[in-house]
């Protein structure tokens, strides 16, 4: 029961999401004026819907191979056929069901990437902005290093030690990608330490681990839900060029990245091998933008996230 | 002043030392390189022989001073593939992947910065709705696809460039614009942002009242006051330039150091690889000192922080 009021505590700031009521420190006015984005809506059902009825909607197994119907054009071109909409790869898979395949591994790699992500960045934010002095000083001069390191140095140095895998390319987005969570989480941390709340938790003998879980942090949850949707598709496209250049996912995952760096051997009569992988990723990621900007002038009027 | 120079420089000092640490235990953790290295039917003899010849049979706080030594003078030793000296192959890639970064930034800046103060100047028209759709495509759009699809319709059906290697300026056109895309979108919507934040302002307002005529307030007034954050901006980007690089010299078989370091990843040429992550970790931190410097004497309420 305890645990649940605790969940409930914490995921309370997004109920402002769904009920158009106000978060802390926006005008109720303003909100209710925000059009919901349709088109944005539209773009990220597409994605969903493959990503949750993928299993059920798809022509033909993504795997199955046919070296009968390699390189099939699409069906609008002569010589393609009804049952492979978009035609097939070199070795015979419908990209169709590929793509939409792709879509579960696309998910698969932003979660666990925003997720490691999050966690280290929103555990060091609160511990640099809660304890501030040496913890600080520490972590913030490691982001300032880290942010002279590009991510894909990050990613060439971890593949070039582990074996190229979901797991490098996790590793090498959240190494990076964590300076800006704990950047926007220790500015909120500053701020929220100094309220009355806070004072009065810890005038009511509340450690310190009691203080930052349950009263400081469910009041950055806010910020953290528009950062991440703003994130997510700066993250899709990082884990597919990963992928393309060979230091992600590798064969016979349906990874859009893998799949458009595969259909480059066969670019100069194969047109669709490398233009509808690309397309998939640019519906997700314009979508997700869309949302996230949405989000962002809805639920963070200051413009702290720009 | 010169303080504020010389603790940026300390500081950046500090962080290639780190990185350096970091790299050099990155590289220990991973595989043997001598087995890599070694053909199959090597002799324990040969491979001893290699291992003591890269000093990978001492213990690892002795190699890591040995590799700090030589570090300083700008020796990580020799590539294990081209027996050569790594930096030399590093500074022997590098104008390439200048060239093409060269290229890319004035291609990304020039089209960016010009659309974005344009369509701030311009607000709510037809051209800053054209200016907003092209920033949040492009910023959705993957510029290794960009690449692809620039090779397929330019090079392959149209034949107008060509698709791979550095042979006349023809060749850096595509390659660039490809690298160009990972800025273009940022530059664009952030020049659009401060310059519509400048024109808000009121010093825009009390220089209007004044009557200064508009074209001097867009450009004296407004412009001047937006560079800072577009600067700022600039300099994070020259940072992600080498991530657009090596997707596009991968792409366009170009010989940089972005195809170098990613063909000495597969190979596991652990020189090399050191070699580009601290050469890199130099030139950004070079880049972060010189734009902190311009910055002060931009906006003089910077210097005395």
């Amino acid at each position: 029961m305890r645990m649940w009021f605790r969940v409930f505590r914490v995921l309370r700031p997004m109920w402002g999401l769904v009920s158009a009521r106000g978060g802390p420190g926006s005008p109720p006015a303003k909100r209710i004026r925000q059009k919901p984005p349709w088109f944005a809506i539209f773009l990220v059902l597409i994605f969903l819907v493959a990503v949750v009825f993928g299993p059920w909607i798809i022509p033909h197994d993504p795997f199955q191979t046919d070296l009968d119907k390699a390189i099939l054009p699409p069906v609008w071109q002569e010589g393609g056929q009804s049952a492979y909409l978009l035609g097939t790869d070199a070795m015979g898979r419908d990209i169709l069901s590929r793509l939409i395949y792709g879509a579960r591994i696309t998910l698969l790699v932003s979660l666990f990437a925003i997720g490691l992500t999050g966690l280290i960045g929103v555990v060091l934010g609160l511990l640099s902005g809660y304890f501030g002095g040496v913890v600080d000083m520490v972590i913030m001069r490691l982001t300032d290093i880290l942010l002279s390191l590009p991510p894909i140095m990050m990613a060439l140095l971890l593949a070039a030690i582990l074996e190229p895998s979901l797991l490098t390319v996790v590793l090498a987005i959240a190494l990076t990608a964590w300076t800006q969570y704990a950047r926007l989480v220790r500015g909120e941390v500053l701020s929220l330490k100094e309220k009355d709340f806070v004072r009065l938790a810890r005038v009511a003998g509340s450690s310190n681990w009691r203080i930052m879980l349950s009263h400081i942090f469910p009041n950055v949850v806010n910020m953290l839900i528009i950062l991440v949707t703003l994130e997510v598709g700066r993250v899709i496209i990082l884990a597919a060029t990963l992928s393309f250049l060979g230091l992600g996912l590798q064969p016979p995952s349906a990874a859009w990245g893998l799949m458009l760096s595969e259909g480059r051997k066969y670019i100069t009569y194969a047109w669709w091998l490398v233009t509808f992988p690309g397309i998939a990723i640019l519906i997700t990621v314009l979508g997700f933008n869309l949302t996230g900007d949405w989000l962002r002038d809805v639920l963070d009027p200051k413009q702290k996230l720009r | 002043m010169q303080r504020y120079i010389i603790k940026r420089i300390g500081q950046a000092i500090f962080t290639v030392l780190v990185i350096t640490v970091l790299v050099f235990f990155l590289m220990r953790l991973s595989g043997d390189p001598v087995s890599i290295m070694a053909p199959p039917d090597a002799t324990q003899e040969y491979i001893d022989a290699l291992t003591a010849k890269f000093g990978l049979d001492q213990p690892v706080l002795v190699q890591l001073w040995v590799f700090l030594k030589k570090a300083v003078r700008g020796d990580f030793g020799e590539s294990f593939r081209w027996q050569q000296p790594a930096l030399g192959l590093v500074f022997h890639r590098f104008p390439a992947t200048m060239q093409l970064g060269i290229v890319a930034a004035l291609i990304a800046w020039g089209v960016g910065i010009p659309i974005g103060l344009w369509s701030a100047v311009r607000r709510d028209t037809w051209f800053d709705r054209f200016g907003k759709a092209f920033a949040l495509v492009g910023q959705a759009t993957p510029s290794f696809w960009l690449g692809v699809m620039l090779m397929l319709l330019l090079g392959v059906r149209l034949g107008w460039l060509p698709i791979s290697g550095r042979e006349g300026w023809t060749s850096v056109i595509m390659p660039a614009i490809t690298i160009s895309f990972i800025m273009l979108a940022g530059v664009t919507r952030l020049s659009r942002s401060a310059m519509v934040e400048a024109l808000t302002s009121e010093y825009v307002t009390m220089a209007r009242i004044k009557g200064v005529p508009e074209r001097a307030v867009i450009v004296i007034h407004a412009f001047k006051n937006a560079c800072i954050p577009i600067l700022t901006l600039m300099a994070l980007q020259i940072t992600r330039l080498f991530m657009g690089a090596v997707v596009a010299e991968t792409i366009f078989s170009w010989p940089g150091l972005g195809k170098m370091a990613l063909e000495a990843v597969f190979a596991r040429d652990f020189p090399v690889v050191q070699a580009v992550v601290l050469f890199s970790a130099v030139l950004f931190c070079t880049v972060n000192i010189l734009v902190d410097v311009l910055y002060a004497y931009v906006d003089p309420r910077i210097r005395y922080r």
